[in-house]
């Protein structure tokens, strides 16, 4: 131990203690220092002194811009007004001070009053109370000295209200003789501010925008406790829930502590985090559908809504430029203790889906939608459990009957390479996969299709087929041609398909759906029978009962030569489709690895030995089709009850990136990734791993497109377990809901391969129009869409919803000219229901109560009379008939301009349609033949004197007359 | 070169290395004491084993991860703490032991160090000082350190590895060789009943304020096993070795979730009814489980009575019968761990005694 200095008594030295403690108290000081400093200076702070240098700039254009905007003539007009009426009562001083100090004197007098006269009621109503509880104890006599008080009292009252009307009109008298005065002036000086007022509001904004001494203090350390300009912005949404596992909370979103030009078009090309948000008409502003006081942003964009920074808020990265910005610039990391980042701006859309689940369409999230219609097109939800697609019948044929349809070679073909046979086919390639592909795999790949169609061969029944009559090819492609097969099917490659360009996700693709929601049908000759052909397209429920093909309502020589043209199309390389020999010890030892997991190895060899080399393929076949879960997508005999092979979807976007097992890949670790290098190769997580046959990955390819993987990924991304308040769901109105069922059963159906519904679809018209001008019959394109299906516009407006019923259910002619055929669906009563329904709903129709359709016996005879007259084809007259059929009886015009029958109109048509269709046909459907004969509906501009020539007479006329017809 | 010294390190810090190893230590810090605290090489390269140790392992990728992590760096402290009191103890200690040898009294009994001070300033002032150092340490820290808050607990998802708090690793560790029951409740009971019976149980009126260790010897080293191996460094192992699953990883080793280990281990009744004699589990648990049980009772009883007789006469003499058996009984559940250790890393024995009919198993 060191001897001490100077200790005196002391066995320490006080002066060195003293000098440490002098050292210690700064150190302190500063740390606290340091501490309230660090408390202090948050990051959304400087974002926020940031954008008040920004909103400042902005605010000083808009003043500037305001300034130049206004009209300088008649402001410097009204100031001389003002300035002259102030010289005028400049000379009127004495008048006005004089008339000023009277009117003041008399409001004092009159307010005084009006103070006595309250004062005196009050008194009064208590003078009232103490009367009649004293009459009530001593009688009326008792109470007398109370009745004199209280009349008394009332005498006050009077007296006082008397006055006070009294003083009334000397007030107003007064102030009249002042505005006299005054008037000039004092409007001149409103007409002024008016002018102004958003001048002097921007100018009072842009005086509060400055930083002076007020904005320093309020903003200080400690006193920014009270009342600070630079302040957390944050929403509370109690009706978006934030679920904490235990309990749940509503959302907190403060993103636009720093997000601060979010909600304003002013900022729109400003630099992040103040940019505005693209898409204001849809979000975040006050006046749009998904304001962010009721909706937040995390609700939509994941992240923590609740953070004040931007590492705490879990941003993600877009891409690896931006990710390495971001390490740059504010030490951005991966973090792994929120379960909900925030979605990359590619998989924002996602987000749609927590409150918008249940839509079929989602127009302004196209990705997403595109997405949702992937899944149902490529039948996800035969392998996966997908909540919203639960009533979904198995996307694929039924293969009850296949040894009808098609040879066992020819499947075994298909199987192992579906491709091969259909370009565009949605059946996926289960082998010869990545994991699968090595000198073992190519053969037992062989082994395991050979038995899989074994097994669905042997197990199959044969179904009784029509014999096929002789048909003429040729004329069986005209049929297929013009009937409308092509809505539906395609056969070979097709140019319309790249005729939409749009940029909406999967626009092309989905135009060229509506034409692959059949097979396509070239190289049908290499598959089936013409017999099974002609059953088929004979009565497509003989074989599928659950098809969607529909009754095309052939006759025999129809289908005759419809089938002729169809066998004749072979696909090259198929015509004689061979099962190559497999390795019988292969399939033993295969069968063997399977028996082994439900026999003891001695009894499973000694079944092995057993069966023969069918019954193996059999037994193996069996125990493959359960592996690969063919029976989710195919109706196979002896799993009609197999449940489904791949993992539920229903929550996907909500399971853990812990629980997903990214193999020895390299990649980020994140649930999109994830997803996407799934979609892009589903079995690249088994690349380098050591696995049992058992064990592998068993997910089959489909050869997506990138654009496809990124529409599912999202559309994926967006099933999560987030349950949405019903408050802030979109409201079930019942019109929503028709539209909703509407749209599904359109699309279960196809009704887009032929019309035009929605403005959407309508994917064979081109095809026929094409065709029309390749043969000459019509000049351009545009003349020949008179021959497509109709479009559907405004349909539920223009027909009558009874018609529309019987329509669907048992189609009636109403174009004759048409070749397209309108077929019979396989509607039940529930569907026709909601078709009727959804029509209406599309046009905001009366339904299911109807209005009363005025028939043919109501109209005025006489009106309808000369309705007909007007209608009728002779010269001066409207010449309906030109154009329109009437019954069987042809139009004169070139089939170009034919229109449908008019003699249907009293069953079909809504009478009130028909009026506003005579008015103006181009509003209702544009680019219509039909002429507007009434192009102004003044009285006299009308075509019939005998009907006064007045438009309106003349439409109700034509109406009461094609309403009659045929009645 | 340097990966193939990492994979050393990576072996020694294995459980039956590293366990091994510390006991070592403290044994031969003990033993060689002299020129632990004299030489000032031997001592400085013993001070400073952990500064070099984390330092330059924090070099390491892997090893960084898990060291800065703000609610792993109070344990990289506490290394170091106790070394250095374990080690200024010693020093002390070794000190008086000469002065004793001497004939002197210890340096805490010489007459100047019995003279009285004053509370002010000499004690006060010198803790306020010592409270507002520490103040500011922890207001330093806690700057730049944010505190380390994870996300809402989920009861779906709960952490992997789940790790208890860091006091408490040393138990979580004991789980793995022994039921939760023992585990969990019995052993910590005996730590607890252990800790406040050692006044009662410790003759050697030696060592009373003041530092010495040639009058404490056994006392001290056995304290000091069970303190720095069983506790501190399990507290060590839990924090920095033990990775997702609770597998062991070596210190620059990645915590890869999907390391696979093999966790097959063996009852000591199949190690003798099945392995040994080729008879199959006799189908009677008492029968079944007759040597685990005649093993433990020749441990815990046997053991401590041959013991008396013998090397443990002198301290049988002490105490008596009563503080000696409640002594020893203590003192063989200490030793249970280490032993239970060795042989699960050993021979993978699971239970000494495993009768699931009573959920019973030591």
């Amino acid at each position: 131990m060191a001897k001490p200095r100077r200790r005196g008594v002391y066995a320490r030295d006080v002066d060195r203690l003293n000098l440490w403690f002098a050292l210690i108290a700064i150190a302190s000081l500063l740390s606290v220092l340091w501490m309230v400093w660090d408390d202090y200076a948050r990051p959304w702070k400087s974002y926020q002194r940031q954008f008040r240098v920004i909103e400042a700039e902005v605010t000083r254009q808009q003043l500037a811009d305001e300034q130049a905007g206004v009209d300088q003539l008649p402001l410097a007009e009204l100031r001389q007004q003002r300035d002259a009426a102030e010289e005028t009562l400049s000379g009127q001083q004495a008048q006005l001070r004089e008339l000023e100090s009277e009117l003041a004197r008399v409001s004092t007098r009159l307010e005084l009053t009006d103070q006595n006269l309250r004062f005196a009621r009050s008194t009064y109503d208590a003078r009232r109370w103490e009367f009649e509880e004293a009459r009530k104890h001593e009688g009326e006599e008792g109470a007398a000295s109370e009745r004199a008080t209280l009349d008394a009292s009332f005498a006050e009252v009077q007296g006082y209200a008397a006055a006070l009307e009294e003083l009334t009109p000397e007030r107003d008298a007064l102030q009249a003789e002042l505005v006299g005065l005054t008037g000039t002036r004092d409007e001149a000086r409103s007409a002024i501010t008016a002018m102004t007022r958003e001048i002097e509001r921007l100018q009072t904004r842009v005086n509060d925008l400055r930083f002076n001494w007020v904005y320093y203090l309020r903003n200080a350390p400690f006193m920014d406790s009270f009342n600070p300009s630079v302040r957390i912005n944050q929403v509370v949404l109690n009706n978006i829930r934030f679920d904490l596992n235990f309990t749940d909370a509503p959302r907190v979103d403060r993103c636009q502590s720093c997000h601060l030009g979010a909600a304003s078009t002013d900022y729109a090309t400003s630099e992040q985090p103040f940019t505005a948000h693209p898409r204001l008409d849809l979000f975040v502003a006050d006046n749009s559908v998904h304001p962010a006081a009721q909706f937040g942003c995390s609700s939509c964009h994941g992240g923590k809504g609740h953070a004040t920074s931007f590492l705490n808020a879990v941003h993600t990265p877009d891409n690896e430029s931006e990710r390495e910005r971001w390490e740059h610039d504010y030490g951005w990391e991966p973090t792994h203790l929120w379960e909900w980042p925030m979605r990359p701006s590619g998989e924002t859309q996602a987000g749609c889906l927590s409150c918008h689940g249940s839509d079929n369409w989602l127009p302004d999230a196209p990705k997403v939608e595109y997405g949702l219609e992937l899944v149902e097109k490529l039948g996800c939800y035969g392998c996966h459990q997908i909540d919203r697609f639960d009533d979904r019948r198995k996307p694929a044929p039924n293969l009850s009957y296949l040894r009808s349809k098609t040879d066992i070679e020819w499947a075994y073909n298909w199987v192992m390479e579906p491709k091969s046979y259909r370009p565009d086919t949605r059946m996926p390639r289960f082998f010869n996969l990545s994991n699968t592909s090595d000198s073992y795999w190519t053969e037992r790949n062989k082994v395991e299709a050979e038995s899989i169609v074994t097994y669905l061969f042997d197990n199959s029944v044969e179904i009784e087929l029509e014999n096929a009559p002789n048909g003429n090819a040729g004329r069986g492609e005209a049929l297929v041609e013009s009937l409308g097969c092509l809505g539906c099917h395609m056969i070979g490659e097709d140019s319309a398909q790249e005729d939409t360009e749009s940029e909406r996700p999967g626009e092309a693709a989905r135009f060229s759906g509506y034409r692959h929601h059949g097979p396509n049908l070239s190289g049908l000759g290499s598959k089936v029978s013409a017999d099974w052909l002609y059953t088929w397209v004979r009565d497509p429920t003989h074989y599928w009962d659950e098809t969607v093909m529909p009754d095309l309502r052939l006759t025999p020589q129809e289908a005759g030569d419809i089938t002729a043209y169809l066998v004749g199309i072979e696909r090259p390389g198929w015509e004689d489709p061979q099962i190559p020999p497999v390795d019988p010890a292969l399939r033993d030892a295969v069968a063997l690895e399977y028996l082994r997991t439900q026999l003891p190895s001695e009894e499973a060899a000694a079944r092995i030995a057993s069966m023969d080399e069918n019954e193996t393929r059999n037994y193996l076949g069996e125990r493959l089709i359960n592996r690969y879960g063919c029976s989710g997508c195919h109706l196979i005999p002896g799993f009609e009850d197999a449940g489904r092979v791949g993992t539920s979807l229903s929550d996907w976007g909500s399971k853990p990136v812990t629980r997903l097992d990214f193999g020895l890949l390299d990649m980020e670790h994140e649930r999109g990734v994830f997803l996407e290098q799934k979609l892009r190769a589903p079995r690249s997580y088994d690349d380098g791993r050591e696995r049992s046959a058992e064990e592998m990955l068993r997910m089959p390819s489909f050869d997506l497109t990138e654009e496809e993987i990124e529409a599912l990924a999202t559309a994926i991304l967006g099933l999560t377990s987030e349950e949405t308040p019903a408050e802030s769901l979109p409201a079930p109105t019942p019109r929503r809901l028709a539209i909703e069922k509407g749209r599904h059963i359109a699309d279960i159906y196809n009704c887009r391969g032929c019309h035009i519904l929605e403005d959407r679809g309508g994917a064979i018209r081109d095809v026929i129009a094409e065709a029309k001008l390749a043969s000459g019959e019509v000049a351009s394109l545009a003349a020949g869409l008179v021959f497509g299906p109709p479009n559907l516009r405004s349909e539920g407006a223009r027909v009558q919803p009874t018609w529309l019923y019987r329509f669907f259910d048992e189609p009636s002619i109403v174009r004759p000219w048409l070749q397209v055929r309108m077929p019979t669906f396989q509607f039940d009563d529930e569907d026709l229901n909601a078709l009727t329904a959804y029509f209406a709903a599309l046009d905001e129709a009366p339904y299911p109560f109807e209005e009363t359709f005025t028939t043919a016996h109501e109209y005025p005879a006489s009106l309808v009379r000369e309705g007909a007259v007007l209608a009728a084809d002779q010269r001066g007259s409207l010449q309906c008939f030109s154009c329109h059929f009437q019954g069987d009886q042809e139009p004169r015009v070139p089939p170009t301009q034919w229109a449908p029958d008019l003699a249907l109109a009293a069953a079909r048509l809504r009478p009130q349609w028909l009026d506003g269709w005579i008015k103006d046909p181009q509003s209702l459907q544009p680019g219509t033949n039909m002429p507007q004969f009434y192009a102004s509906l003044d009285p006299g501009d009308g075509y019939w004197a005998p009907l006064g020539n007045d438009p309106q007479v003349e439409i109700d006329a034509l109406v009461a007359y094609i309403m009659s017809i045929g009645n | 070169m340097m990966e193939a010294l990492k994979n050393f390190i990576n072996m020694l810090f294995q459980p039956y290395f590293a366990v091994t190893l510390v006991a070592a230590g403290v044994l031969l810090l003990y033993r060689f004491r002299y020129q632990a605290t004299k030489n000032k090489w031997i001592a400085g390269s013993i001070l400073a084993s952990p500064l070099v140790f984390f330092g330059l392992s924090a070099l390491d990728e892997n090893f960084w991860i898990q060291f800065k992590r703000p609610d792993n760096l109070p344990i990289s402290g506490m290394v170091f703490l106790v070394l250095f009191f374990t080690w200024f103890a010693l020093k002390k200690a070794v000190a008086n032991d000469e002065r004793i040898k001497d004939g002197r009294p210890p340096y805490e009994g010489e007459e100047e160090e019995e003279e009285k001070v004053f509370v002010w300033p000499d004690l006060v002032y010198a803790e306020f000082m010592c409270v507002l150092l520490v103040s500011i340490l922890l207001v330093v820290w806690s700057i730049l350190v944010p505190a380390p808050l994870e996300e809402p607990a989920n009861p779906q998802l709960t952490p992997n590895p789940s790790k208890a708090p860091w006091y408490f690793l040393g138990l979580q560790e004991m789980l793995v060789y022994f039921d939760p029951w023992l585990a969990g409740v019995v052993i910590p009971t005996f730590i607890l009943i252990g800790l406040m019976a050692i006044p009662y149980m410790d003759p050697n009126p030696k060592g009373n304020g003041y530092y010495t260790f040639e009058e404490r010897r056994s006392e001290i080293v056995l304290f000091q096993l069970g303190f720095i191996v069983l506790w501190v460094f399990l507290i060590f192992q839990g924090t920095f070795l033990r990775g997702p699953n609770w597998n062991f990883y070596g210190p620059y080793e990645v915590w890869d979730a999907h390391k696979l280990v093999p966790l097959a281990n063996i009852q000591l009744s199949e190690f003798v009814w099945a392995r040994g004699l080729g008879i199959g589990l006799p189908s009677f648990w008492l029968v079944r489980e007759s040597v685990g049980i005649i093993l433990l009772l020749l441990y815990f009883i046997a053991l401590p009575a041959w013991a008396a007789s013998r090397w443990m006469r002198k301290y049988f003499d002490q105490m008596g019968m009563m503080r000696y058996v409640i002594f020893t009984q203590l003192l063989l559940w200490m030793f249970l761990i280490p032993i239970k250790m060795y042989l699960r890393w050993t021979v993978n024995l699971k239970y000494f005694v495993a009768i699931p009919e009573f959920f019973f198993n030591i």
